[in-house]
């Protein structure tokens, strides 16, 4: 088994790894699963590229697209946090004197928050 | 069990089926910020794709912008609009099954028109054998530009390339115009935005060390892409998402402070300017639009280093058009047009 076909097995198997991530991000319960599930399939992407730019012999081209993945992978997975941070939040009570908009009374429903459920790490925060 | 080396099919179709189970679930799944992460995943599959592919300047525009802006965006305009959305309205029921037939409609459509194509990588195709042999024989000679996607994108297309570069301008022209004129009754409503709370000390630390690293990088990016991939667009998309990701350590307030809505909306139109006016120069001096051939006696070079030297300015041009309008679309879209606080 010559170096090449190693690279191609070694990729092969981390898409086989990346598969059951993707399992977590699909089936996962909580949007915090899916996020990591996200992050990690961002990292092994990374990886993938670097082992495609070897196994064609032209790993100077894939470097800097490595290197945009590592310094970017981590702004969606702040975002979604950030996200998360604010529907887990419970609505401030609307100011009642205000002009509330009638499309948007008091009904209106997250579209996530029973996904992100209560937190109960948020309670202790001072 | 043998390995080829060449096509690697075992790695297409794994990725394939990734990228089918990912479509469909981010279809299926309920709430906006799951379908986002999905949308993200996807991202990062179609680049490995086209990794694959060869296509790296392709691939390279895909991790930018998937990696830092899309899912972003996507998630700025979940959390606008998820204070609207009211769950079993029959009316959406409709246009979710009306889009959903019309998506069936086009994906059958197209996968009958890939009949048609030619295999990949064939040799014989119309465009391996009329077209891509000129680019890849000449482009060299002609521009000086190693990387021959660069001469084409640049130089040979300059056209498509300074078109895009309006129709990115226009984008975010037309987000400013629908989010900005927020009537009185959506103020209102987005004065119920639950405020963000905590200090975020790690946070921030690593903002202020990874962001200047971000900025280098995006500069090398842009000014890189005659010898390697990338370009104006990718180098735009990263030093743009240096700013998103200040809003997103610290707070839109700051991120604004830094790089101001004027100094964003001069940006936005300055690049496409500057593209434009070279090309307009090239004209005044004799030349066809954009022939970056008439600079050579106003820059003391040859023709071709004129060429090779117009090709990085209308290169800059894009990146900082593109810069702008990606800070300017996070920030409407994050702030739902009232530029007050962020994602």
């Amino acid at each position: 088994m010559n170096l090449e076909q190693f690279f191609i097995a070694m990729a092969v198997a981390i898409l086989f790894l990346m598969l059951c991530n993707l399992y977590r991000v699909v089936a996962g319960p909580t949007v915090i699963d899916r996020m990591l599930g996200m992050n990690v399939i961002g990292t092994k992407t990374t990886v993938l590229i670097v082992l495609i730019g070897v196994i064609d012999g032209r790993v100077d081209l894939f470097i800097d697209i490595t290197l945009a993945y590592a310094l970017l992978n981590f702004i969606t997975t702040l975002a979604a946090a950030r996200f998360y941070q604010r529907l887990a939040q419970p609505i401030p009570p609307e100011p009642r004197e205000s002009l509330v908009a009638p499309s948007a009374g008091p009904d209106v429903e997250e579209a996530d928050v029973t996904a992100a459920a209560t937190d109960p790490s948020r309670k202790e925060t001072p | 069990m043998t390995w080829d080396a060449s096509l690697l099919w075992q790695f297409d179709i794994l990725v394939l089926l990734m990228m089918v189970i990912c479509a469909v679930t981010a279809l299926a799944l309920e709430g906006l910020l799951s379908s986002a992460i999905v949308t993200g995943v996807y991202s990062f599959l179609i680049c490995l794709m086209w990794t694959h592919m060869m296509a790296v300047d392709v691939a390279f525009t895909e991790a930018a912008v998937g990696a830092a802006i899309s899912t972003v965006i996507l998630l700025g305009t979940a959390q606008y609009i998820s204070r609207w959305i009211k769950k079993d309205r029959p009316k959406e029921q409709g246009i979710k099954q009306l889009t959903i037939i019309i998506g069936v409609i086009c994906a059958v459509m197209m996968l009958n028109a890939t009949r048609d194509l030619p295999d990949w990588a064939d040799p014989a195709s119309p465009a391996s054998t009329h077209l891509s042999s000129g680019y890849i024989e000449q482009a060299y000679h002609e521009t000086a530009t190693p990387n021959v996607v660069t001469a084409v994108l640049a130089d040979y297309r300059g056209y498509d390339t300074m078109f895009e570069a309006v129709v990115v301008f226009a984008a975010a022209l037309v987000v400013m115009v629908l989010l900005r004129h927020t009537s009185h009754k959506h103020r209102k409503v987005l004065h119920l935005r639950p405020k963000r709370e905590g200090r975020d000390t790690v946070l921030r630390g690593a903002a202020q060390s990874i962001i200047p690293v971000m900025q280098i990088f995006a500069l090398y990016v842009l000014f890189h892409g005659h010898y390697s991939p990338g370009g104006g667009f990718q180098g735009g998309v990263i030093f743009g998402a240096s700013f998103i990701l200040l809003a997103l350590c610290y707070n839109l307030k700051f991120s604004m402070n830094r790089f101001r809505e004027h100094a964003v909306l001069w940006c936005c139109a300055g690049g496409v300017l500057l593209y434009a006016g070279i090309g307009a120069a090239c004209l005044g001096l004799g030349w066809n639009f954009l022939g970056y051939a008439a600079l050579a006696d106003l820059l003391g070079v040859s023709g071709k280093m004129a060429r090779s030297h117009g090709i990085l300015a209308v290169e800059v041009g894009v990146g900082i058009t593109v810069m702008a309008v990606m800070v300017s679309l996070y920030y409407d879209l994050a702030s739902g047009g009232d530029l007050e606080d962020g994602l």
